[in-house]
Formats: C-alpha cells, sequence, structure tokens
C-alpha cells in the first residue's frame, strides 16, 4: 500500500507507527538525507551511518511528532544534531570568522573595492566543480549544511532556520561566510569562477 | 548611494533580514553600475552552480533503504 505524503492524516499514521506510512517515509527522504550527509562533508559509509540512525531516531520519537512542521523538516533536523554529535562541533556561536576580516580588507574606508573580485583565468565544468570540493572540505559543517540546504535542496529560509535552529539573521551571516570563504578560496587558487 | 561592501553583503547573505524595498532597488541599480560587484555576484552564482553539480545526481539507496527498514521493523 503506497501512503501520501501530503496526505494530512500522515502525522497520525507516523505516531502510530504505522509500517506503510513509516516505509514511505524512508524511502521519499532516505536520498536526500544522504545528500545533506554529505554535502555537510561526510564519507560515503559515515553518511549512510547517519542516515540509518536518524531514521531510528525518527521511529523512537515517531509518537512525539505533531505533524506542526514537515517531515522532512523534522528529519534534516534529528540529522543535523546526529552530524553535530559525529563532529563534535556543537559549534558555539561564532562571534568571528576569519572571513569576515578577510572581507573587511577587501574595502576601502568609503566601502568600495580596495582589492576587487579578481576576473583572470576563468574556469568551467568540472574543474570548478573539482576545486570548489576541496574548498568546502575546510568550512564548518553547520555553514555546509546551510549553504547545501539552500544551494542543493532549494530549501526556503525558513524552513533551514528551523532546521538548523537559527535565526533568520544567523542563516544570512552563516550563507554569507560560507560564499565568501568559498569565492576567497577558488580566488587564491588562482581560479576565478 | 549604498557602497559596494553594503551591496555585496546584501547578495551574500541573500538580503536575509528583509531589506527595505528602497535598499532592495538600491542593490540593483548599483549592480547595474558597478562592474566589480557584478563580477562578484556573478561569481558566487557560479559557485552555487558548481555545488549543485557536486550533489546534482541521487546517491544510490535501495540496499541501506531495505537495511534501514529490517531494523525499523525490529523495533
Amino acid at each position: 500500500m503506497t501512503v501520501a505524503l501530503d496526505d494530512p492524516g500522515l502525522a497520525a499514521r507516523i505516531r502510530a507507527r504505522e509500517p506503510s506510512a513509516l516505509e514511505a517515509v524512508v524511502h521519499e527522504y532516505l536520498p536526500q538525507i544522504v545528500r545533506a550527509a554529505r554535502g555537510a562533508g561526510l564519507r560515503r559509509e559515515e553518511a549512510e551511518d547517519i542516515a540509518h540512525a536518524t531514521f531510528v531516531t525518527f521511529l523512537e520519537k515517531a509518537d512525539t511528532f505533531e505533524g506542526r512542521s514537515h517531515v522532512r523538516t523534522w528529519l534534516f533536523g534529528i540529522l543535523f544534531h546526529k552530524i553535530m554529535e559525529v563532529r563534535r562541533m556543537i559549534e558555539r556561536e561564532q562571534r568571528t570568522d576569519e572571513i569576515d576580516e578577510l572581507m573587511e580588507s577587501r574595502f576601502d574606508a568609503n566601502g568600495s573595492w580596495s582589492r576587487p573580485p579578481s576576473a583572470e583565468a576563468k574556469v568551467f565544468g568540472r574543474e570548478i566543480r573539482e576545486r570548489t570540493a576541496e574548498c568546502l572540505e575546510a568550512a564548518p559543517p553547520k555553514q555546509r549544511l546551510a549553504f547545501v540546504f539552500r544551494e542543493v535542496e532549494g530549501l526556503e529560509t525558513d524552513e533551514i532556520c528551523k532546521i538548523l535552529d537559527v535565526t533568520i539573521t544567523n542563516l544570512g551571516v552563516m550563507l554569507y561566510r560560507i560564499r565568501n570563504r568559498l569565492r576567497e578560496c577558488l580566488e587564491s587558487k588562482g581560479m576565478t569562477p | 548611494m549604498l557602497t559596494c561592501k553594503e551591496v555585496s553583503t546584501a547578495v551574500a547573505s541573500e538580503d536575509l533580514a528583509r531589506l527595505s524595498w528602497q535598499k532592495r532597488i538600491g542593490v540593483r541599480l548599483h549592480l547595474l553600475m558597478c562592474r566589480h560587484c557584478r563580477r562578484y555576484a556573478a561569481q558566487l552564482a557560479a559557485i552555487g552552480n558548481a555545488v549543485r553539480g557536486l550533489y546534482r545526481s541521487e546517491p544510490e539507496t535501495k540496499s541501506l533503504e531495505e537495511s534501514i527498514l529490517n531494523s525499523l521493523e525490529k523495533k
């Protein structure tokens, strides 16, 4: 039997641990969960293990699911906490980030570019993807997740804020930091996207 | 008139704190006039594309799905 994920009764069926509802949720969201875990920087096996653990927790907490948020939001939230546990990176609210200072140094006192973005050596396609992957390695997992939810999964900002438990301002800061981090990293490799 | 610094910040953080419409229009106008900021915005867009390219393919999860459903059944 199939279960429609937009079924208004889905929350109740999840709470009742109805096998067909659980199967539908696993089938629908497992690929996204694995992809997000990979996006956060986990290796393939790590990502699969953590996806597995995410669904086990999902089942254990099924009776508390009130259906007030989307199933996906809830699952991604569980995933986020698991990744932070694994990485032991319950990042304290980072007031400063090295990228902030770097960005300061790019503007003069009037707020105009003192070192404008480089225009040399444009690269495309595979080359840029590979260099970007290298640059992503150094980024904090929470920033990476914010970025992947936005750019790869295309989630709305409200949903990302719920998943990562941050304010809209915090999310803006995280996206600002990772985008500049990646841009600076690529430019330092002499690659301009 | 917005500065390059304000414009690049608005672009990179996606105006998430919700800019006023005046400022939003200011960003657009600035981008029309400033080639450095235009380049910056195009580079950020290209980086977004590169990351989408990296994770575009859905991972193969059939056997993982089976093993997850197995362990859920036992719970």
